[in-house]
């Protein structure tokens, strides 16, 4: 018999969103995640737990964003907003099923 | 019922910014408490709306107009703009194997909305929106 240890290292490309991610900043949001994704890191946590406001072009920058990654093996994943009306987007569009929320950073990375 | 309050907006991502403060100063005779309670949602939908207007305003001095009235129990908001007629794209679901990356602007905005209406008034657009309060 032989045995062969090792380590493999996950590598999590962590974005921090603050403020508004609406429409006027989601262009900017979907290219940070796309760079990410072509840079080879497909596992991404995107914190949201300082934005106050998210209409349907943030929340389709995310959802390209996690589609993008799941193709690549990865996944996108996503800090919960503390804000209730950052919240009610995916509430609404049921996105909250589809992405996996952490509450803290540190939570989402545990989820990998 | 107050006086209609109404606002014109360039037709720029960045004017829309301007709807939250706009529906503060409306919503503010109903206090602070109810006021808290309400902007959020009222605002998404309104902000929908108005970047749905933006998205088809292809003229660049293009304006949206929006008029907003208060009565005993309900919040009615009137946008109106020049741009394209309203041709509706479906409405996305969103499908955890299949999730689409766009098209929940409208699904937000019947979500949050009593009822909303849409009129083609020669080259206006014109959609009523209001919102139980």
């Amino acid at each position: 018999m032989t045995i062969v240890s090792g380590t493999f290292e996950i590598v999590v490309a962590t974005v921090v969103v603050t403020g508004r991610l609406d429409a006027l900043e989601a262009r900017s949001l979907r290219t940070s995640l796309q760079d990410h994704i072509a840079d080879g890191k497909n596992r991404i946590a995107v914190d949201l737990s300082e934005v106050t406001f998210v209409d349907s072009a943030g929340l389709a920058a995310l959802v390209k964003g996690m589609k993008d990654a799941r193709q690549g093996g990865g996944d996108l994943r996503l800090v919960t907003p503390a804000s209730p009306d950052a919240n009610r987007v995916f509430q609404l569009t049921r996105f909250d099923k589809v992405f996996t929320f952490g509450e803290t950073i540190e939570a989402v990375l545990g989820t990998w | 019922m107050n006086a209609p309050a109404t606002v014109e907006l360039a037709a720029t991502y960045l004017a829309l910014r301007d709807i939250g403060p706009w529906l503060e100063g409306l919503l503010a005779p109903l206090g602070s408490k109810r006021l808290a309670e309400l902007k959020g949602s009222i605002e998404l939908a309104v902000h929908e709306l108005a970047a749905n207007s933006v998205a088809h305003a292809y003229a660049d001095d293009c304006k949206l107009v929006l008029t907003g009235s208060l009565e005993q129990d309900r919040l009615v908001v009137c946008l109106e703009d020049g741009g394209d007629e309203f041709s509706p794209d479906p409405t996305a679901v969103a499908d955890p194997d299949h999730p689409q990356v766009g098209g929940y602007g409208l699904l937000i905005i019947d979500a949050l909305a009593s009822s909303v209406d849409y009129e083609r008034d020669g080259d206006t657009n014109r959609w009523t929106v209001a919102f139980d309060i």
